[in-house]
């Protein structure tokens, strides 16, 4: 994650925030990110950034009935004509959205 | 920390950005090299080196396996004794494989299974993490069995919404138990509409034939000029 922060910005960079948008359906879990960036991130050169997660929903499409809708429930049937046969539009993504970089760091350069 | 005004950049990359760059070489390599890859996930103990095994057994050299465990190299000499090459990686505390440790392994790996047709990847056994990690395969299979109870699929919807095909393994312990196949495979039906479902037993050798066939055309299939 810190690797495509850096392609990003050039170089490693003091950030005050780093916000993750992340779906049910990432099979990546918030807590333990959280617990393995903290270490990296300092000595990796970023500093100490607050890590904000933006959890997004599961979107699927109907086959039967081509409704788009929330699934709020995993494996649960459409609300509309009750199928189960419906595809996974998004919910799978785990996205780095944006960085802040420290104003201060900014100031010194 | 300083509460000014911060320089705000968007980046918007996946997280597995790099890992899906080297699952991409490997896809690349598999190919070059003639293989057709299977990724094997499951929960500990759920009899993925017994099917490979299984496996070893019918495609013998033509079959290739990495096994990825924590520690301990039992499972490549489980392999290697029913008659395929295998390698081991032992991660040293990672709970799933990555496209890079792959890579590695069959660097080394390639010239001991040379002539190799099928690649069979035993993941590290877990249902979370080896999920989001593409490996370069051809086919992201989950093995789940009778056992483990039959209300997995909704527990672990990220693996269950991304495989290819649903192994739904130690059949023979049906009439033992009170989990139903039937709900794992209409659950992962629910949250992957085209997945492939074998019903098997590494025991008996029920399905065994079905899913062997299942491997050899798909190789046919991606290698079809
Ligand atoms: N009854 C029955 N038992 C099985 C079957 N397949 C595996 N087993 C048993 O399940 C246990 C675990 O099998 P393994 O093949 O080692 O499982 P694994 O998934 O490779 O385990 P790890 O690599 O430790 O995660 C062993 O005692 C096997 O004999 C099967 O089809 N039927
Ligand atoms: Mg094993
Ligand atoms: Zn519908």
């Amino acid at each position: 994650m810190l690797a495509i922060i850096e392609r990003a910005l050039g170089a490693p960079r003091k950030l005050s925030r780093v916000t993750v948008s992340i779906g049910p359906l990432s099979g990546v879990s918030p807590d333990s990110l959280s617990f393995c960036f903290a270490p990296i991130a300092i000595e990796a050169g970023f500093g100490s950034p607050e890590l904000v997660f933006r959890r997004k929903g599961i979107m699927v499409e109907c086959a039967s009935c081509g409704g788009v809708e929330e699934m709020v429930e995993p494996g649960a049937q459409c609300s509309s004509c009750g199928s189960r046969d419906r595809s996974i539009l998004s919910g799978m993504e785990c996205t780095v959205e944006s960085v802040e970089i420290e104003d201060r760091e900014e100031a010194g350069r | 920390m300083s509460g000014g005004p911060s320089r705000r950049v968007s980046i918007e990359k996946p997280v597995m950005t790099r890992n899906d760059e080297v699952a991409a070489a490997n896809r690349s390599m598999f190919l070059d090299s003639g293989l057709f890859a299977i990724n094997v996930i499951g929960s500990p103990g759920a009899g993925k080196t017994s099917l490979l095994e299984a496996l070893a057994n019918r495609f013998a050299r033509d079959l290739a396996v990495i096994e990825g465990d924590v520690r301990t190299r039992r499972d490549a000499d489980r392999v290697e004794k029913a008659g395929s090459p295998a390698w081991q990686i032992e991660t040293g505390g990672a709970c799933h494989l990555d496209a890079a440790m792959v890579r590695r392994a069959w660097m080394d790996f390639r010239e001991t299974a040379r002539g190799s047709r099928y690649l069979v990847i035993e993941n590290v056994g877990n249902l979370i993490c080896p999920s989001s990690y593409d490996l370069g395969e051809d086919v992201k299979a989950a093995l789940v069995s009778l056992p483990e109870g039959d209300d997995k699929v909704l527990k672990y919807p990220a693996l269950f919404s991304r495989i290819d095909v649903l192994l739904i393994g130690k059949m023979d312990l049906l009439n033992h138990l009170d989990a139903d196949p039937d709900r794992l495979e209409s659950e992962c039906r629910s949250l992957r509409p085209g997945v492939t479902v074998f019903r098997i037993s590494s025991k008996t050798g029920l399905g065994l034939p079905e899913f062997c066939d299942f491997i050899i055309r798909g190789r046919e299939a991606k290698f079809r000029a």
